[in-house]
């Protein structure tokens, strides 16, 4: 395979801005599927993924392209994932491409994903070529947003083409400038192998499948592998690209390839993304640069709703995890809940992802405790614990102090909602870093702020005081000491396990008469009054009172119409079904996430 | 001895449709349409009578709608149906609604047999009245209650509804002390739902109800007043002088068997529930092929025959009532009675304990001051009558 042709790229956009669109079209256009063979987004092949229109795991497809100049080329088209919580893997596979095709939408201009997607494709010194979609929508403004491209960025888009995904305007324009401006690959086919893993799957059949860019030498059917992190060994299989929604087998995989690898490995932890492959008898000296170990940066305690139904749940997560090396679990038991898991993900919608995952694909009905941080414990004794789970906050007496993880955040809003946005960040302890103007009516505010005030429902926030206007992109920038205390809920006098959280002790109050006023409105009357309280260190700080039923009576009932009458207290019956039973009052599992909702008025 | 039954008879047929009502009837019909179903209605008696012409009848009912608009003639087809089957004095119920009541028709009932009125008051409030939908005064009700008074009723219940709308604590005091000056024998209190379907449903929501605890004083008046003038309780919603309970409705409680005969009508015998048809078309359809006389002593009601002989005629069932159903009605319907139930005669019709069944829940109730145990029989106190509907609902296995 002569190099020179070959062309390997990724597409970067903000959600919404026709990434996946514009990815079908290419497939379409380069005439390697029939319109009959077309899913609506072939990118994108989870049910999950495509209702929430975003791309979540990373995938490739290899296709030929026929360009004016009469040549074929091979293009490995590289999807990346579209959000901040899967940044890492997002900077894998841009280190599996040679250059980039950033889209913007006409009516919209850059947002703050893009532009943290852009700065990362450019640390990666891929070559990134600016397209303006949408261009037929009435609102579409490309001057402007070439202007706004060349402004912020700095890259040259006065000649990007001007299309339309959606309606296969310009596409072939595209086309020809992947062949002009992403430079063919470089690399040597006779080097010891030396592979990118930026991405890998878990087939019943084939084992794992490694999503690689071969960087120098080649591999194919038994050579013996070593992933350089992990240090797992294995004989290949199979090596082979990627059909549209298939794998094709091929005899070798050489320098400037992306394509894939089997080698009946039995676990993706074994393949982590970023490692990097080698032949175990001829390895390469240095593993490529930009490998780290993944981090969960969000925990939450998941259970069954059914406590029966603690093995499915296990065996589910066990599977998801053969796909999913960034999911973490490991038992743990709650007085309230029975048994669980404590769960890490990568963030909050990596959580939302895998809880729906697991109540969609394994028809479970979960209870999910709030998701939590990682705190650093320090204690008196010198000992330091990264606190994973509220409920396990030592001592106080024994705490010497208490660290948090903070982050840098990037927000780019519209100058009429600067304001309120800077408002948000101030109550959720935001440090303020930096405001520029980037163009005259949009501005790029620096905030750092603590994860904890984020993880919850901050995104929501901000999309509704800027009434979606606002785009916002973080990363992890450290831990710092804070003043953090454990906020207690009791029920009928006894505390809820999975109810408690961490918070900074200022908004303790404000937190706990929220948590007091929310759980009452959830929790219904019992035969007797159920006190609601909230503690730090033992000494209540609010209190509701969800009152006695005093009356319910069913005062007609008439005739011999009895099955009514049954249906009625069936009724009754199934709702109790539904709720966690905490000493002697019935829990509704919705209860358990009431934190997440606090700033919903 | 022989199986007894009560009979339940469905006249469906109202002057007006009352805002509050969800019960099958059809306001303002014709002569030729009532005389239509009652055709059907006695054809299907005389039916059911044979059916069951091995048993006893204990009590009939006649409700609606409003029976007492059926004029003498209509109503002398459904009594002549009857006579014959009926031996002894047994309680026979017939429900009125003021203002349809005249002294031709109580004489002609009094002379049919009709031995207990149950007179649909609701309010003593005009301004209440009218926002019912009723068709009436409290005038007009105390010259229909003079009426059958005067043509020799002596067995006589009205029917009250508290927590009206905008309704106040005073007003239905007030009701109250109206109706037991007129010293009925019975009284059936209730208090207001909104059913869907109703114009009260659309009309009202929460805001427009009296609050819980107007709407609790107004229940709890009822039964210190009630109690107060020699009236006791006997169930959730009924109260009688002694001797006065309703023998008709305690059927209903105590599980016995008792066959609804017209439209939509619910039945329970020998332990298998079903229904008649809510529609009207296909009851006056079916009633002509009802199987009747000789054919039925072929069918037996556990055997497959059952579902093509009643399959037209019954919207609902027949439903074999199993075992555990059984139990979870015996409970649910006979706590509604003060008394409650006899937890020897459960171990005995169920053969089977009744600790082990619900003696842990048992207790807890009892402890928590809902249910109270006296020897064999196990009842719900005052506090577990107020929330009886969650102390009930636990009695379902």
């Amino acid at each position: 395979m002569d190099k020179s042709k070959i062309r390997n790229f990724c597409i970067i956009a903000h959600i919404d801005h026709g990434k996946s669109t514009l990815a079908d079209r290419i497939i379409e256009q380069t005439g390697l599927l029939t319109s009959r063979e077309m899913q609506a987004q072939i990118l994108d092949n989870m049910d999950l993924e495509r209702e929430r229109g975003i791309t979540i795991k990373s995938q490739a497809v290899r296709i030929v392209y026929k360009a004016k100049n009469g040549e074929e080329y091979i293009f490995n088209l590289i999807d990346t994932p579209g959000h901040v919580d899967f940044n890492y893997e997002v900077s894998r596979s841009l280190a599996a491409c040679d250059g980039a095709i950033l889209v913007v939408d006409a009516a919209q201009g850059i947002e703050a994903q893009t532009l943290a997607n852009v700065y990362l494709a450019l640390d990666h010194d891929l070559d990134v070529f600016p397209v303006i979609n949408k261009i037929d929508l009435p609102s579409a403004e490309p001057q402007r947003v070439k202007d706004e491209i060349e402004d912020v960025i700095g890259i040259e888009a006065q000649d990007a083409p001007l299309i339309s995904a959606k309606n296969g305007i310009g596409i072939e324009d595209v086309l020809e400038r992947i062949v002009t401006h992403v430079p063919a690959p470089v690399g040597d086919e006779k080097a010891p192998l030396k592979a990118l893993i930026f991405d890998s799957v878990y087939d019943s059949y084939k084992g794992v499948i490694i999503f690689c860019r071969i960087m120098d030498g080649t591999v194919k059917k038994g050579t013996t592998i070593k992933m350089m992190a992990t240090g797992a060994t294995a004989e290949v299989v199979e090596v082979g690209y990627f059909g549209a929604g298939q794998f094709i087998p091929c005899d070798e995989l050489a320098a400037g390839m992306v394509g894939y690898i089997t080698a009946s490995i039995k676990n993706v932890k074994d393949t982590m993304v970023g490692d990097t492959v080698t032949d175990l008898n001829n390895p390469c000296e240095q593993p490529l640069p930009g490998y780290k170990q993944v981090t969960s940066m969000v925990y939450c305690g998941v259970y069954p709703a059914d406590g029966a139904k603690y093995p499915d749940l296990r065996d589910a997560l066990e599977k998801l995890q053969l796909n999913d090396a960034s999911l973490f679990y490991e038992p743990e038991t709650s007085i309230a809940l029975g048994f669980g898991f404590r769960c890490g993900f990568l963030g909050l919608l990596h959580l939302e992802i895998i809880q729906e995952r697991l109540e969609r694909e394994y028809n479970l009905d979960l209870v999910t405790t709030a998701p939590s941080v990682i705190y650093k414990v320090h204690k008196t004794d010198g000992e330091v614990i990264e606190l994973t789970n509220p409920s396990n906050l030592p001592d106080p007496s024994t705490i010497e102090y208490m660290e948090e993880p903070i982050v840098s955040a990037e927000i780019m809003v519209t100058k009429d909602f600067v304001g309120s946005i800077m408002e948000l960040c101030q109550e959720r302890r935001g440090r303020y870093i930096s405001m520029e103007y980037i163009e005259e009516t949009r501005a790029l505010l620096k905030y750092e702020l603590p994860l904890n005030e984020i993880i919850y429902d901050f995104f929501d926030a901000l999309k509704s005081r800027s009434r979606g206007y606002a785009s916002f992109d973080y990363e992890l920038k450290g831990y710092e000491r804070s003043e953090l205390v454990k906020l207690d809920i009791l029920i009928n006098k006894e505390t809820v396990d999975a109810l408690s959280f961490i918070v900074h002790a200022q908004s303790a109050y404000e937190r706990g008469r929220k948590m007091c006023e929310k759980l009452k409105e959830e929790i219904p009357r019992h035969l007797f009054e159920i006190p609601i309280q909230a503690a730090v260190g033992g000494k209540v700080i609010a209190r509701e009172t969800v009152k006695a039923v005093r009356k319910d009576v069913l005062a007609k009932c008439y005739g011999g119409d009895i099955s009514r009458k049954k249906k009625l207290l069936e009724k009754q019956k199934e709702g109790k079904k539904r709720m966690r039973q905490v000493g002697n009052v019935e829990i509704p599992q919705k209860a358990f996430m009431s934190v997440l909702k606090l700033d919903e008025e | 001895m022989k199986n007894k039954f009560a009979l339940y008879i469905h006249i469906p047929y109202c002057i007006k449709k009352c805002n509050y009502c969800d019960f099958l009837s059809f306001p303002g019909c014709s002569s030729v349409d009532i005389n239509r179903y009652l055709a059907a209605l006695t054809e299907e008696i005389k039916c059911g009578l044979d059916f069951y012409s091995g048993y006893e009848l204990s009590s009939i009912f006649i409700g609606g709608g409003t029976p007492s608009i059926l004029e003498n003639s209509q109503l002398d087809l459904i009594f002549d149906g009857l006579h014959k089957s009926i031996s002894g004095e047994i309680e026979i119920t017939m429900e009125c609604n003021p203002g349809t009541v005249t002294k031709q028709k109580a004489a002609f009932w009094h002379a049919g047999g009709i031995n207990r009125i149950s007179m649909g008051l609701q309010s003593a409030n005009d301004d209440e009245l009218k926002m019912l939908g009723r068709i009436h005064t409290y005038e007009d009700f105390l010259r229909s209650w003079d009426i059958i008074s005067e043509e020799g009723f002596c067995n006589r219940s009205i029917d009250l509804i508290s927590g009206l709308p905008y309704q106040t604590v005073s007003n239905y005091s007030e009701t109250l002390n109206r109706v037991l000056a007129l010293k009925p024998e019975h009284i059936s209190a209730y208090s207001l739902q909104l059913e869907e379907g109703t114009p009260f449903f659309e009309t009202y929501g929460e805001d427009d109800l009296p609050d819980a605890d107007t709407d609790r004083k107004m229940y709890e008046l009822t039964d210190s007043k009630l109690s107060g003038q020699g009236y006791h309780r006997y169930e959730i919603s009924n109260y009688a002088r002694d001797g006065f309970e309703s023998i008709h409705n305690k059927t209903y409680w105590q599980r016995g068997n008792y066959l609804g005969v017209g439209l939509g009508a619910a039945s329970m015998m020998d332990n298998i529930r079903f229904s008649n048809t809510r529609n009207m078309v296909k009851y006056l359809e079916c009633h002509t092929g009802f199987v009747s006389g000789d054919n039925m002593d072929t069918v037996s009601w556990e055997s497959d025959n059952l579902g093509t002989v009643f399959r037209e005629r019954y919207s609902d069932g027949p439903e074999k009532l199993d075992k555990k159903s059984q139990m979870e009605e015996y409970m649910f319907l006979g706590l509604r009675l003060i008394q409650g139930i006899d937890i020897d005669s459960f171990n005995s019709e169920f053969g089977t304990d009744f600790d082990t069944l619900f003696g842990k829940k048992v207790k807890k109730l009892i402890d928590e001051g809902f249910l109270s145990r006296q020897g064999n029989r196990l009842s719900l106190t005052k506090a577990g009558i107020d929330v009886s509907n969650i102390i009930l609902a636990e009695f379902l296995l």
